[in-house]
């Protein structure tokens, strides 16, 4: 018999890719590049975000690179260029986290 | 010399935050990313002479934990990846890191820490919570938390047969973030199900009809409340975090007494910072849900023009003058 609490379970999913970023060391920061310069993830503004939505940044297939999953084709905030930055910022900092992740 | 120090993974947007400010500041810190350890970061603590040292390879820097006199906890994570270990071997590997990690905070005790570890874990407890604020006077929703079927019965036909449920924990399951969630939803006991709540207790609480989510993030006792505006967005209604739109949120100002308490909260956990959730109901009582030790803020930061950050990094810089 299945515990009733997981009928409410559902499946984290995972979308299309726009952005990608990676640790820069010496800052001690998450760093993306747009218009050939690095910038601070957190900074990431509306026309560099626009940028990545068209060519994929750096960090693609490399261990030390987190991908940025949202958008694609989910995206209910069409162009709006400014709710796609909060978008991106509020998925990845609001989400479930476990506090202490030994794995 | 440096005496700050984050503790947390590299992946973690909201620590990045508080860095910014801290280079802003120009104060030197050191950002502990812990699955860096056995990679960039190495450790040696010797117990005889009190040489207790943190060497970024990377960097080539090291840190004397003696001298750290203010702490960031966030979230610590700890990767074994070495492919040619037995999966006995890696979890082997992984409990000595993690106890090594575990020696670490004990050396770095007497710091101030946002917040202490033990502290964050002692303060976790969602029915520790509960009957916690109602010693402190805030308003709870009828809450239960059972595997005894009739009890459950019971307490659903009480409430009108209009709860909700929730984990009692965590909502991810699994040990993969991806791999599952369970947000907080609207629940229907009856005969059919009812048997199936003996395996695993469950925690039912009254479905309270909201106005809005209340989210106040606490720093020191600095707090940032956030009016959110869930009841807009279907999906949103019952648990804000389960919608991928992005919410309306505003400033609110807080009844004094309800600072007051929650103040009162922080202080009793000894907790130097905490996201304390609230339902707003119709009739405007503030109904405490839980205490977040750790929660996430970043992303109120951004909508509401909060200075999280800015408190963060001043109470960090402050135990340092």
């Amino acid at each position: 018999m299945k515990p009733l609490i997981f009928d409410f379970e559902i499946e984290r999913t995972e979308h299309n890719s726009v952005v990608s970023y990676i640790y820069d060391e010496q800052q001690s920061l998450n760093v993306y590049q747009a218009n050939g310069t690095t910038k601070p993830f957190i900074d990431l503004c509306a026309d560099d975000l626009n940028l990545a939505t068209q060519t994929r940044v750096i960090g693609e297939n490399s261990d030390a690179s987190f991908e940025l999953s949202e958008l694609g084709t989910k995206t209910k905030i069409g162009g709006e260029k400014e709710d796609l930055h909060d978008m991106l910022l509020e998925l990845k900092t609001k989400t479930f986290s476990t506090a202490e992740k030994d794995d | 010399m440096i005496e700050i120090l984050l503790i947390t993974n590299k992946g973690d947007i909201t620590t990045d935050f508080v860095v910014s400010k801290l280079t802003s500041l120009r104060v030197a810190f050191y950002r502990l990313n812990t699955e860096e350890i056995g990679k960039s970061v190495q450790v040696s603590l010797t117990v005889n002479n009190g040489h207790f040292y943190l060497y970024d390879i990377s960097k080539g820097i090291a840190i004397n934990l003696c001298e750290v006199k203010s702490v960031y906890f966030r979230r610590p994570e700890i990767h074994v990846t070495n492919n040619t270990l037995t999966s006995g071997q890696k979890e082997f590997i992984k409990a000595e890191l993690l106890y090594t990690l575990e020696g670490i905070y004990r050396i770095l005790g007497n710091a101030f820490w946002i917040s202490n570890v033990y502290d964050i874990r002692n303060a976790e407890n969602k029915l520790f919570q509960l009957i916690l604020a109602k010693e402190l006077g805030f308003e709870i929703p009828n809450s239960i938390i059972s595997n005894h079927p009739k009890q459950v019965e019971a307490f659903y036909s009480e409430n009108n047969s209009l709860c909700i449920i929730k984990p009692i924990k965590s909502g991810l399951v699994g040990t993969n973030n991806e791999e599952g969630v369970i947000f907080t939803s609207k629940v229907e006991i009856n005969k059919q199900n009812l048997e199936r709540t003996r395996e695993c207790p469950i925690y039912l609480q009254n479905l309270i009809e909201k106005q809005a989510d209340i989210r106040v993030t606490i720093v020191g006792t600095k707090l940032f409340p956030a009016f959110i505006h869930s009841q807009a967005n279907e999906e949103a209604r019952v648990d804000w975090r389960k919608t991928d739109e992005i919410l309306e949120y505003s400033q609110i100002s807080l009844p004094l007494d309800l600072v007051k308490r929650c103040q009162a909260l922080t202080k009793k956990l000894n907790l130097n910072f905490a996201a304390i959730d609230f339902v707003l109901d119709q009739l405007g009582n503030y109904i405490f849900l839980e205490i977040n030790p750790n929660g996430q803020w970043a992303w109120i930061e951004k909508q509401l023009n909060f200075k999280i950050s800015d408190e963060i990094a001043s109470l960090l810089v402050e135990k340092i003058s």
